[in-house]
């Protein structure tokens, strides 16, 4: 009897479902693409509340309020400690923020704080911005559909 | 004729998939590190200073309608005002829970109709109000479109 040989054919890779797969891929990440946010720097253990409104712009200053610390642009205020401080140590942010360049003041103030945070911290950074001289204030949240609180 | 008679030596085109390939890969990679998978929004309120110049005395000129919101436990306390926030109108006076923010800005909105030119409004929360109800009942005074610009009602240090 005789055997046929199974005859090997040359394998070939199947470029266009893997071309269709990597257009779909490029467009889904260009319009995810948002170069503008990643200036936008969080800690991890912030958790933003949600809202629908829409952030137009993406200031330089960036102020980050707990309890436990107050950082400007990424980096704490020392000595600042919001659930035990007092006027003088609170001063230290109007300071910080006054030393910054005055330029910068017309540009509105990027607030970021957990949604756990007691307005009482909030409140006093923002009487805090507004005396080093800013005008405005962005109270930053994460886009989508809002939870009932 | 003869010019024809190399027909057969034409070849067929190739379409060049790798270096296209090599593309989309570079750009894929750079796209899924540069992405911000998260979306940022933000609600803008002007600080105290900053409203007490131009914006009261524009108001005193006209009649305008001023509104308060205040967030006192549960509950925003809505207040109207004329202009300048020295007369407080009677009839302007609202109570919602913050889980009824829909029926906050329908009132909103029924009082534009009868108030057509709205000044600015100022928004304070009880200090123990957790930072998301207030950004709860913030959001929905900026999507009623009635309220425009909003002052943030923070303590005023030296």
């Amino acid at each position: 009897m005789k055997i046929e040989r199974f005859k090997a054919k040359n394998p070939t890779i199947m470029l266009t479902p893997m071309l269709d797969m990597f257009t779909m891929i490029l467009i889904f990440l260009i319009t995810a693409y948002a170069p503008e946010e990643t200036k936008i720097k969080k800690s991890e253990n912030i958790h933003l509340p949600m809202s629908m409104a829409k952030l137009t712009k993406i200031p330089h200053i960036q102020i980050e309020v707990t309890k436990d610390y107050v950082k400007v642009n990424g980096t704490s205020v020392t000595g600042l400690i919001p659930e035990t401080g007092n006027s003088e140590s609170w001063s230290v942010l109007k300071a910080h923020l006054s030393q910054l360049d005055k330029a910068e003041k017309k540009e509105p103030v990027l607030l970021l704080a957990d949604k756990e945070t007691s307005f009482r911290w909030i409140d006093r950074t923002v009487a805090y911005v507004a005396a080093a001289g800013y005008g405005s204030v962005y109270l930053v949240t994460e886009t989508g559909k809002e939870k009932k609180p | 004729m003869k010019q024809f008679s190399n027909r057969k030596d034409v070849h067929p085109i190739e379409l060049n998939l790798t270096p296209m390939i090599d593309l989309f890969v570079s750009l894929i990679a750079f796209l899924l590190l540069c992405a911000a998978f998260i979306r940022y929004g933000g609600v803008h309120v002007e600080v105290p200073q900053a409203a007490t110049r131009e914006d009261v005395k524009t108001n005193q000129d006209s009649k305008k309608l001023s509104l308060t919101f205040e967030i006192i436990g549960n509950d925003v306390v809505i207040t109207g005002y004329n202009g300048d926030f020295t007369n407080p109108i009677p009839s302007v006076k609202a109570n919602f829970s913050v889980t009824e923010m829909e029926k906050m800005k329908e009132y909103l909105r029924s009082l534009h109709q009868k108030y057509p030119v709205m000044g600015i409004s100022i928004f304070h929360a009880a200090p123990e109000t957790r930072y998301e109800v207030g950004m709860h009942v913030l959001d929905a005074m900026k999507a009623s479109t009635v309220v425009d610009q909003v002052v943030f009602g923070a303590g005023v240090v030296e």
